[in-house]
């Protein structure tokens, strides 16, 4: 791999991942180090200055009680972040366990396929609505609401995946040599599913955090107290017009969040697609 | 090769195995099914090597991996080395796959993609819990790899770095690490080039014979099952036709469908008419087999009697046919 590859090729090949991953990558220090960066607690109120326009004190202004919109942005990105993430991995790894089992066994496929089918019937906003509304608030019930509302996409690309890797030959082998279901499954099967998985995983991350934003915009999501990107937004629906710099900062984070995830998937996919190469 | 007088241990002995599939759909009427495979009786000798001849789904393959029991049979009795492949438990079928093994068709699909030939190689070691030791498990895998013509340097390289037949000599490797008794070779050279097929077969043969192997060799292709084989099988739409020696059916075949087969090969040096037997017709589908002698569409010779369930019979020691005419058919020439 030490041959140079021209800048052309470079750039189509990993463009997008270094600008996905990179802005990713931003977003996380950012959230990281939100004490350190941000100029205000973000949940102090300030009477002498609400509903502030930006400014050099004030970067993105302030909300109707005086709270720094910059700060609460810097905040927002943790917990976005961390449901993104969380709900991503707990999906990925149900979606797994569950899709291992539907396409190994015809059984298991039958029952939990259509306990799966029930739950994608719901619209994916409705539902998470609804769990959200049955579990309280909270970001761990938040994260536990969209997980459940994230693994059928996994459990079915997986299911998918086992049903024509299993008729291979090279599975077929594994069992002639004696190997357990469980070995067949991990060792022979689930290799061979990843890269549709790391997709999927991208797109998981992104769609909680957009499904978390809209949750805290509706008051069902995360604690009203703690600063999300979503429950910024709701605080400032009722000012869009009179001060709409409430509403875009938190909307252009959340636009930037998901869009750069989504480039990173792309690039992804092209990159572990041999056809692409 | 093997010796007549020797006392001839049986390794597996088939009975009347079967293999229907039903066939899905909505169809009011009694359930049907593709007989892929239907009663079905062979012994396989220790140490032989079983030639299983048929044209393209007649039904070797299924009952290749019916035998092995990778495929549930419908009924029938398979022993091997005296139990009772049906009566075993999941755990013990997976303890007694340490004796037997499969050389599949495709070296290509047959290797996993993402493990080194080590690995490869090493698996069923593992899965059976050979060689525990990692130094002696690797001793192994060289030897292995030396054995079938590849050496150390090809341990840790991945599948898609090698050639079509040096997968299956990968392939052969994996199949020779638990030193099974039985290895069945399901077209083992069908998907290579025809310029590495004899160093395959070649290969396979000196291994039998150094390590007493016993072989289940399916083909279709019959110069190579003459050249390489003791006793011959042949099938035709789910049944055994003709079971005999080499020269049995190489020199005295008895079916029609066999004498067709032997027929229908070419010879080199050979021009002008030869007594081709030509066949008329397509097989017929094994979802809806014709009653009796399943032959009987297809057959020169079919006669009334035919559609009566014919007969597996023994010509001479050893020889069995399935025909009801087999007998006034050899008279005649």
């Amino acid at each position: 791999m030490q041959h140079k590859m021209k800048p052309a090729v470079f750039l189509r090949k990993y463009g997008r991942i270094m600008l996905g991953g990179g802005v990713l990558a931003l977003i996380l220090i950012v959230a990281v180090a939100a004490p350190l960066l941000a100029p205000y607690d973000p949940t102090a109120i300030d009477p002498y200055s609400q509903k502030a326009f930006p400014s050099a004190l004030h970067l993105m202004g302030t909300d109707r009680f005086g709270r720094d919109i910059f700060s609460q942005v810097l905040y927002g990105a943790r917990i976005s972040l961390l449901v993104g993430a969380v709900v991503a991995i707990v999906s990925t790894a149900a979606g797994i366990v569950l899709g291992l089992l539907m396409g190994y066994y015809k059984l298991v496929d039958k029952i939990v396929m259509r306990i799966l089918e029930g739950i994608s019937a719901f619209p994916e906003m409705l539902l998470a609505l609804t769990l959200a509304c049955i579990f309280g608030n909270g970001v761990d019930k938040v994260i536990i609401a969209l997980a459940i509302v994230g693994t059928p996409n996994v459990a079915r690309i997986v299911r998918s995946q086992v049903l024509s890797i299993k008729e291979s030959e090279h599975v077929e082998s594994a069992r002639a040599m004696g190997a357990t279901d469980l070995r067949i499954m991990f060792k022979y099967i689930l290799p061979l599913c990843v890269s549709p998985l790391i997709i999927r995983f991208t797109t998981t991350m992104a769609s909680a955090i957009l499904t978390e934003a809209s949750l805290s915009f509706l008051g069902v999501g995360v604690d009203p107290t703690t600063p999300t990107w979503g429950s910024i937004l709701s605080a400032a629906k009722t000012f869009v017009i009179s001060h709409p710099y409430m509403a875009i900062y938190p909307g252009v984070a959340i636009v930037v969040t998901v869009l750069s995830i989504s480039i990173l998937g792309d690039g992804l996919r092209d990159l572990l697609d041999p056809k692409m190469k | 090769m093997m010796e007549q007088t020797e006392q001839r241990k049986i390794l597996l002995q088939a009975r009347d195995v079967c293999k229907w599939y039903p066939i899905k759909g909505l169809s009011f009427g009694p359930k049907r099914h593709v007989q892929a495979v239907d009663h079905v009786s062979f012994d396989l000798y220790q140490g032989e090597i079983l030639g299983l001849v048929g044209e393209s789904g007649c039904g070797k393959t299924t009952l290749a991996r019916t035998v092995l029991r990778l495929i549930e049979p419908t009924s029938g009795s398979v022993l091997f080395d005296g139990k009772d492949l049906m009566a075993q438990s999941k755990g013990q079928m997976r303890a007694l796959r340490k004796d037997m093994q499969i050389v599949f068709q495709d070296p290509y699909s047959s290797l996993h993609p993402r493990m080194t030939v080590r690995q490869i190689i090493e698996e069923p070691m593992k899965i059976q819990g050979l060689y525990p030791d990692a130094a002696q498990r690797k001793a192994r895998v060289s030897d292995l790899l030396k054995m079938v013509g590849l050496n150390d340097s090809h341990m840790d390289r991945y599948p898609h770095e090698f050639s079509g037949g040096q997968r299956q000599r990968i392939v052969i490797a994996r199949a020779l690490a638990t030193e099974p008794k039985l290895i069945i070779c399901d077209e083992p050279v069908s998907a290579l080039d025809v310029s590495v097929r004899a160093q395959i077969l070649n290969l396979l043969r000196d291994l039998q014979e150094k390590l007493r192997l016993t072989y289940l060799f399916i083909s279709h292709d019959l110069s190579v099952v003459e050249h390489l084989c003791d006793r011959v099988a042949i099938m035709y739409l789910g049944h055994m036709v003709e079971l005999g020696s080499n020269e049995d059916i190489f020199g005295h075949a008895l079916h029609p469908y066999t004498k067709a087969l032997l027929s229908a090969a070419p010879q080199v040096g050979q021009f002008g008419r030869r007594d081709r037997i030509l066949l008329e017709g397509d097989i017929p589908s094994p979802a809806d087999p014709p009653s009796g002698c399943r032959f009987r569409t297809r057959c020169p010779y079919a006669a009334e009697g035919c559609s009566q369930v014919p007969q597996w019979e023994e010509y001479s020691e050893g020889h069995f046919v399935l025909c009801h005419r087999f007998r006034e058919l050899d008279q005649q020439g």
